[in-house]
């Protein structure tokens, strides 16, 4: 039973093949990426679908099948198990992806390509497939009007579904279930199944599915006239709708509450709803949607009694059908104009209705339009009394109207026994009511549900398939939006995310490379200071060098003397015990004025020994001292009386003329007082000793000896000089007079340290600076500069 | 044998002339004594030109040490024509 369809349909897909061959649209090589293109293929055929374009979508539903087919002869040739299986699921698809395009049709012709993909299926298990092929079928089956069999269908595509757990498809298919189950009047079921899809939308947080589950329980309280849980219900999905900011379902929602409402008999209510969808529908280019307000609200004025407005509205409505090509829909609106002119007793409009009617309906081939447009025209010539015309077209009622639909059938036949009896041709009336009863007999079990879905059906095929239909496109673009909006929600934030992440990075990495470079500064620094303070340690060692090398000159000297005389002593105290001996009194007294002597060089020389130690012990001890904030004025002042009372004690004819002149502007200077105090010492001491040097060799006895000592405060740096009035330094030694034990005192007067020292001090120890001005037989001016910092 | 003692320690006079008194008593030795100053190397007029000398110095003095001490002596004994002068 299901391999005869299937052979059927792989017949009329060769064919199409062939054609396709002809065109030459398909490759001849079978490589991977065949694959590619039939899944491209499938993909389009579904798009193509959606667009209503079903001779693309046909197309392409075929190219896919072809070239899997190709593929899958290839790859039993290889026998990859794992390539084989991945082609047959393509196969598959484009057999399900070939019903989708012939379903608009071609029901056989989607049924067998299901039916041959059901066979493919059998054999692997691919039970994912199987669901789509089982919700082919359903559909298909529904189409065909056999409920039954497609909720058999549907059924099992649920139950797959459920299995693989794809929860999205599961509770699509929930929907349709449910929505074909409300149809057939099962409406405790169908109420379920819209709970659970409910619960799952809610589970996956699927905004569709919500709303449509909410909508389809909306309609199935509608029905079982639970008004106002179907309106709470819908208000739940208005809600979704309005945050979702979809004006098209926004209309949906007021069409189904005035659906709702009209059902309840609140026909103002429903009004406003209907006006209210209409409002936001005249904004879009959605024309059926349009159309189907309008026909509503002409119902509404219709059951209201104002059949003039409903004639306006639905005039105002058709434009709408035809600019949206919706033949059904025109020709449906002219049949309901047609009743209202009857109803407002205008035979001539009305006939012109029903003559459009039944025009568009032999256009569609829609024979239950054909004979409802045939008996609102019999009416018509019933109340002209023109039975010549009348006749034929009740024959042709006959003819066509055993094929339309249940709904309408009965009336018709009633319709045309009723035409009989009243042209007194009972005979005919008789037959025809006979069909008539035979009808309402086998539509009797219907009747209930005819009954039940009296709105359901214009419902269903409204909210259903028209909406599948007509607004698939605007829904799916709509979609995308939501999902585009909702992809660049998420793309803001992701990105938003690894902006944030990238500044942390960037803050991170820089504060790591910050706190790299604030050890390798810190290591730097404590490298530095090392290496400073070895440099310091070096140069005071080099420092202590020179002083060595110069003490072992300097201090040879004084010792050799020591030695030598008293060495010399010595002998002349030999020599005076054999002169004491000889009684050579005068001889004796000689020597000993000469030992005298001796013992006298000898004390002086010991003395400049220990002088000379003694520098060298200050000059080691620089810098031992701490820094504190001194007032250099005091300090310069304190030493400069010190060194004119010392001089003043070692010569009592010493005398100086000392002016000074401090800036009191200084503020306290962060220096080692006792190492600088030395400093001043040695130069004010130098000052005096040049001036009054200059005073007992010079032979100007008007000149008098002076000693200026001052300060200035500067921006960067303090300036104290030391100016005297004597002989200056001559050019020939000017570069020599910072060197250890250089000095121009006669020898055993002057170390020859105090200026080296000076100099160490004031450079080294507080990294200032020491120069001088000097004009010979002139002056001396020594300037010491200190640095603040 | 003449001797040339050139120092800035004044006190050198003393103690050469106490340490060679019995020789510079007997004539056996003749010293002179210059300090500090280049200008007081009087050589032609200290000496007889043409008797050998020896010169006892200090190696580094305020004024001169005795590289230049010995490049002045060779100038001006050069300038008698004479270079007989030894170490």
């Amino acid at each position: 039973m299901i391999i005869k369809p299937a052979s059927r349909i792989i017949l009329l897909l060769t064919g199409i093949v062939f054609q396709l061959s002809a065109q030459g649209n398909v490759q001849k090589d079978i490589n991977l990426t065949d694959t590619t293109l039939v899944r491209r293929s499938i993909e389009l055929v579904y798009t193509y679908d959606e667009n209503y374009d079903s001779d693309s979508s046909k197309y392409y539903a075929a190219q896919a099948i072809q070239l899997s087919g190709r593929l899958l002869q290839s790859a039993m040739i290889k026998s990859r198990s794992e390539f084989l299986n991945k082609i047959i699921t393509l196969k598959i698809q484009s057999y399900v992806a070939f019903a989708t395009a012939f379903r608009v049709d071609k029901l056989q012709a989607a049924e067998d390509s299901l039916m041959a993909a059901l066979l493919i299926c059998g054999e692997t298990g691919n039970t994912k497939e199987k669901g789509a092929i089982f919700d082919g079928l359903g559909k298909i089956y529904e189409l065909k009007g056999q409920n039954v069999e497609a909720l058999q269908y549907l059924r099992k595509s649920v139950e797959i579904y459920k299995k693989i757990g794809d929860l999205k498809l599961y509770s699509n298919e929930l929907i349709t279930l449910g929505v074909i189950l409300r149809g057939t009047g099962k409406y405790g079921e169908s109420l379920e199944i819209f709970i659970e899809s409910l619960k799952i939308g809610q589970q996956i947080n699927d905004s569709t599915i919500i709303i449509e589950s909410l909508l389809g329980m909306g309609f199935v309280y509608a029905f079982v006239e639970k008004f106002e849980d179907a309106l709470r219900c819908q208000r739940g999905a208005l809600e979704i709708y309005k945050q979702m900011n979809n004006s098209l379902g926004i209309a949906r929602i007021h069409n189904d509450m005035g659906v709702t409402f009209m059902s309840a008999g609140e026909l103002d209510s429903a009004l406003t709803e209907h006006q209210a969808a209409l409002n936001i529908r005249l904004n879009t280019s959605n024309y059926y949607y349009i159309y189907a307000s309008y026909t509503y609200i002409g119902d509404i004025f219709a059951d209201k009694g104002n059949i003039t407005k409903a004639i306006e509205y639905y005039e105002r409505g058709i434009p709408y059908a035809e600019k949206g090509e919706y033949k059904i829909a025109t020709e449906e609106a002219h049949q309901q104009l047609g009743s209202y002119y009857l109803m407002l007793l205008n035979p001539e409009k009305a006939m012109d209705q029903f003559k459009t009617a039944l025009k568009l309906s032999k256009e569609i081939g829609d024979p239950t339009g054909e004979s409802r447009a045939i008996m609102g025209l019999v009416k018509i010539y019933m109340t002209k009394n023109e039975p010549g015309i009348v006749l034929p077209l009740l024959k042709q009622a006959e003819k066509v109207a055993p094929s339309s639909i249940l709904k309408y059938k009965k009336d018709i036949f009633k319709d045309i026994a009723d035409a009989y009896f009243r042209l007194g041709d009972f005979k005919n009336a008789y037959i025809i009511s006979l069909k008539y009863s035979a009808v309402k007999d086998s539509a009797y079990t219907a009747e209930n549900i005819e009954k039940i879905t009296h709105i359901s059906n214009k419902l269903v095929f409204e909210n259903e398939i028209a909406l599948q239909k007509e607004s698939n496109a605007k829904l799916i673009a709509l979609n995308q939006v939501q999902i585009n909006r909702e992809r660049l929600k998420q793309n803001i934030f992701l990105f938003g995310m690894i902006l944030a992440g990238v500044l942390v990075v960037i803050t991170f990495i820089r504060f790591i490379e910050k706190k790299k470079l604030s050890k390798k500064l810190n290591e730097t620094l404590t490298n530095l200071q090392d290496t400073q303070a070895q440099l310091l340690h070096a140069e005071r060692m080099a420092s202590l060098g020179e002083l060595t090398s110069g003490i072992a000159h300097e201090i040879k000297n004084p010792l050799n003397f020591v030695n030598n005389f008293s060495e010399v002593t010595r002998e002349l105290m030999d020599e005076m015990k054999k002169e004491l001996q000889s009684k050579n009194e005068e001889v004796v007294i000689k020597l000993i004025d000469n030992i005298e002597r001796n013992l006298l060089k000898i004390n002086q020389h010991g003395k400049r020994a220990d002088s000379i130690v003694k520098g060298m012990l200050l000059h080691s001890r620089v810098s031992s001292g701490e820094k504190t904030p001194t007032d250099i004025n005091d300090l310069l002042d304190q030493y400069l009386n010190l060194a004119y009372h010392g001089m003043k004690a070692q010569n009592k004819e010493f005398n100086i003329i000392i002016e000074k002149d401090y800036d009191e502007s200084l503020e306290k200077l962060n220096v080692i007082p006792q190492d600088l105090s030395r400093a001043f010492l040695n130069l004010i001491n130098n000052a005096c000793y040049a001036a009054y040097d200059k005073l007992k060799k010079g032979g100007d006895s008007s000149f008098l000896p002076s000693l200026k000592v001052s300060t200035k405060n500067h921006k960067e740096k303090i300036e104290i000089r030391i100016t005297d009035n004597g002989n200056g330094i001559s050019k020939n030694i000017i570069d020599k007079i910072f060197q250890p034990f250089f000095t121009t005192k006669p020898s055993g007067e002057g170390t020859g340290l105090g200026l080296s020292l000076s100099y160490d001090i004031v450079r080294k120890v507080h990294g200032g600076e020491i120069n001088f001005n000097t004009r010979e037989g002139s002056y001396t001016e020594f300037i010491i500069t200190l640095p603040k910092s | 044998m003449k001797h040339l003692v050139v120092n800035d320690e004044r006190d050198i006079q003393f103690l050469f002339q106490q340490k060679y008194r019995n020789k510079i008593k007997s004539g056996k030795i003749e010293i002179k004594f210059m300090f500090n100053d280049v200008s007081e190397l009087d050589l032609p007029g200290s000496f007889n030109t043409y008797e050998e000398y020896l010169i006892w110095t200090d190696f580094n003095m305020p004024q001169m040490n005795v590289i230049e001490l010995f490049k002045e002596t060779l100038s001006r004994i050069k300038s008698y024509g004479d270079n007989r002068l030894r170490g």
